[in-house]
């Protein structure tokens, strides 16, 4: 039987409001406006928009604030927001060939064409408190050399292992991607639609995934071939336009893994690949889906499947924030009703061994000669 | 030169079409407004629905059923255009508006234009499939009669009786007695054979509608079963 | 006086902020009046990426995107489509061209808005790439012995 419950409507609406309240904490303190979250914490504001699978940084930052910074809710907010939009265009893939570059870096060669651009990283810090921080200390602008007039381009460098053949090429065929959001994921499962599936996935989770593999477990031997970051431009297809036409540019960070080499009697040993994409300035996780990308291809390049990143249905179908915290929220909800059943099966199968137990006690009790009779 | 006067031209013509078929003055609300009859004559089968909105310049495809291509269409649909409906300017107008493309294949369309007259019980269209029985193509069909009212009252027999999912106990439906217009309810009555795959049918008449879905049962006015 | 193209023009104009575009705009002085075909909207549009930069497409995830078509009150059409939910950056966008299909228009369009826009872009993105330069290593060999 369903006993419907009602009730509360008071208790929530004086719960938002104690939210809203703490949420705006001290009066006396100037109000952190959308602005300067989107400033002066964009890789908060990036990771949700990588999650949320949409780029927008001023509903990400809005999506923060509104979060008061729990980035799975923000990343929520901003999911749910995306549904209420029509989808206007498909873009002409990403040239991040093409992109202005922030930042550049290969582990796997010292000096290449355009250079190793570090970028405003974290990397050399010393991971030391900035007390200055706490104080306000007045921060300088950025340097900038000015005798470089023309930037140097920079090549994709996996292009330039490709001349030697010692690493398998990423061709197009011109097919189609899946689209996850439009048609509901099936396994085993095309590479586009596991990229597309990782690109919006949660970045502790990839992170500890591709962890996973370096620590042994679906081992594929990484170098990072190529970081970048930095500005593409979009282009779109519009019916009303002849060609296709740019409509803005985004920040994008890119990772091109090279990992270990397999080969065989009919192709020579080369060096395989895993490939990260995503929003805004997002390196760690574009590493980790590089890592779990390629741990995920280990079917199609004959390897024995090990570990738990190399198993596609169990990585993907955990990866999405949203739907994982959906589920472990929904345990919250009222289960009473439920609850009311499991505690009344419980009492009867005690009910039931306590019979039991006073049977087996009863017959032993009579088997046994009594201390008395001794 | 020449090439670039060329495409400035047809940018030009492209351009006039697209301000001649009108879209929705206020997208959300009249979209919703729009979507919300479409939903109403699809759940009750024959009733007639008006659509408020601007009439396009084609008077063959009417107001109605290019409300209902401006509702249900996007950059995801595909729409299948019957020969005696096409042209360049409904074409341009439909991609202006919703972004769906065009194709020329009935098995891959979501939706079908065409007029009573060009329908052929052998078109291909998508039936769907049991798992995804949605995935069949919805025709919107301009007729030039669209009624309720009994002919049986003028003594004739055109009409044809619905019953099923949404219809109380009948509904009388008068699309013309065309040979297309037989076709089109001859074959809305083969549904229940192929079921739950089928065809559904939008019939659109000036700024009137009514919807015809797989689930309803067609006979002939005069209580014989079409088949 | 160069003749922007209609693709260049769009990209240049989506790629300036509103508030530039707005700041030149006034120098157009009046402007024929206009109504709105389409939009303007805010939707989305999908963004494809390679996978391993070059090979086959995959889709990344989406970004917010806004559009608007015009009429001039003579029938003049123009389109214009830009990253973000900016309304009014979309509508700048497809007047500017609507009138840059007009002679009497063209050359102050040229000259007071998107000349000094593209100044600005080329401006902004050579500070970029200024201050990514002074990232960039210059590695010293150390020789030993």
């Amino acid at each position: 039987m369903y006993v419907a419950v009602k009730g509360g409507e008071q208790a929530i609406a004086s719960a938002h409001r104690w939210l809203a309240d703490r949420r705006r904490g001290d009066r006396d303190r100037a109000e952190i406006e959308v602005a300067q979250i989107g400033d002066q914490l964009r890789l908060a504001v990036d990771r949700v928009m990588s999650e949320a699978s949409l780029y927008d940084p001023e509903l990400a930052a809005l999506a923060f604030k509104q979060a008061s910074g729990d980035l799975t809710e923000a990343v929520f907010l901003l999911r749910a927001y995306r549904t209420t939009l029509p989808r206007l265009a498909v873009s002409e893939p990403l040239d991040t060939a093409g992109m202005r570059i922030e930042r550049r870096i290969s582990a796997t060669y010292k000096d290449i064409p355009g250079g190793q651009i570090l970028g405003p990283t974290y990397d050399y810090t010393h991971r030391l408190l900035d007390f200055l921080q706490l104080a306000g200390a007045e921060v300088p602008p950025a340097e900038t050399r000015d005798d470089v007039t023309d930037a140097e381009p920079c090549p994709q460098i996996l292009e330039l292992l490709n001349d030697e053949g010692l690493v398998e090429q990423a061709i197009d065929d011109g097919s189609e991607p899946m689209d996850i959001t439009r048609d509901p994921p099936d396994y085993p499962m095309e590479r586009a639609a596991r990229l597309q599936m990782l690109a919006r996935g949660d970045e502790g989770y990839l992170l500890a995934l591709g962890y996973s593999t370096q620590r042994g477990y679906g081992r594929n031997h990484p170098f990072a071939g190529e970081i970048r970051q930095g500005q593409v431009e979009v282009e779109i297809h519009v019916e009303e336009w002849d060609e296709t036409i740019c409509v803005g540019e985004i920040a994008l960070s890119e990772c091109q893994m090279i990992n270990q080499f397999g080969g065989s009697r009919e192709a020579a040993p080369q060096f395989t690949r895993g490939y990260g994409l995503a929003f805004g300035h997002n390196e760690r996780k574009t590493m980790a889906m590089a890592l779990v990308d390629r741990a995920l291809r280990a079917e199609e390049l004959g390897e024995p499947i090990s570990g738990p990143a190399q198993q596609a249905e169990f990585v993907l179908a955990h990866a999405d924030s949203v739907d994982a915290s959906g589920f472990v929220s929904h345990l919250k909800l009222p289960h009473y009703v439920d609850f009311q059943s499991e505690l009344d099966l419980l009492r009867r199968l005690r009910r039931e061994h306590a019979a039991r137990q006073a049977e087996v006690e009863g017959a032993r009790d009579a088997a046994s000669p009594k201390p008395e009779e001794r | 030169m020449a090439q670039r006067e060329r495409e400035n031209r047809e940018r030009v013509e492209r351009e006039t079409v697209s301000a001649a078929w009108p879209g929705l003055a206020d997208p959300a609300h009249d979209s919703q407004r729009l979507f919300r009859q479409i939903l109403g004559a699809m759940s009750e089968p024959g009733t007639l629905e008006t659509l408020v909105l601007p009439a396009p310049p084609s008077d063959a495809l009417g107001a109605a059923l290019w409300g209902v291509v401006l509702t249900l269409c996007d950059l995801e649909t595909r729409v299948w255009i019957a020969a005696d409906l096409d042209s360049p300017a409904l074409r341009q107008a439909l991609a202006f508006h919703t972004g769906a493309r065009i194709t020329d294949d009935p098995a891959s369309a979501d939706f079908a234009l065409l007029t009573h007259d060009a329908f052929d019980p052998e078109m291909p269209f998508a039936l769907g499939s049991d798992t995804y029985p949605d995935r069949g193509t919805t025709l919107l069909v301009a007729v030039e009669r669209l009624e309720n009212d009994s002919n049986e009252a003028r003594g004739d027999t055109n009409g044809w009786r619905l019953s099923g999912p949404g219809i109380a106990d009948s509904r009388l439906l008068d699309i013309g007695d065309s040979p297309g217009c037989r076709r089109l309810m001859s074959r809305l009555g083969a549904n229940r054979t192929s079921f739950p795959q089928g065809l559904d049918m939008i019939f659109g008449c000036g700024a009137r509608l009514a919807a015809v879905p797989r689930s309803t049962r067609v006979t002939r006015a005069d209580a014989k079963e079409v088949n | 006086m160069t003749r922007t193209s209609r693709g260049a023009r769009q990209r240049l104009l989506a790629l300036s902020s509103r508030h530039h575009i707005e700041a030149h705009w006034g120098a157009l002085g009046r402007l024929p009046g206009h109504r709105c075909l389409r939009g303007p909207e805010t939707g989305m549009a999908m963004l494809k990426g390679r996978i391993g930069a070059t090979g086959n497409a995959f889709h990344l995830g989406e970004m917010t995107l806004t559009r608007a078509s015009v009429a001039l009150d003579d029938g003049t059409v123009g389109h214009g489509w830009v990253r973000g939910r900016d309304h009014r950056h979309a509508e700048l966008i497809a007047l500017a061209d609507a009138v840059a299909q007009h002679a009497e228009w063209q050359e102050a369009l040229e000259t007071q808005v998107l000349a000094p826009l593209a100044d600005e872009l080329a401006e902004r993105q050579r500070r970029d790439a200024a201050t990514a330069a002074a990232t960039r290593v210059d590695f010293f060999t150390l020789v030993r012995g």
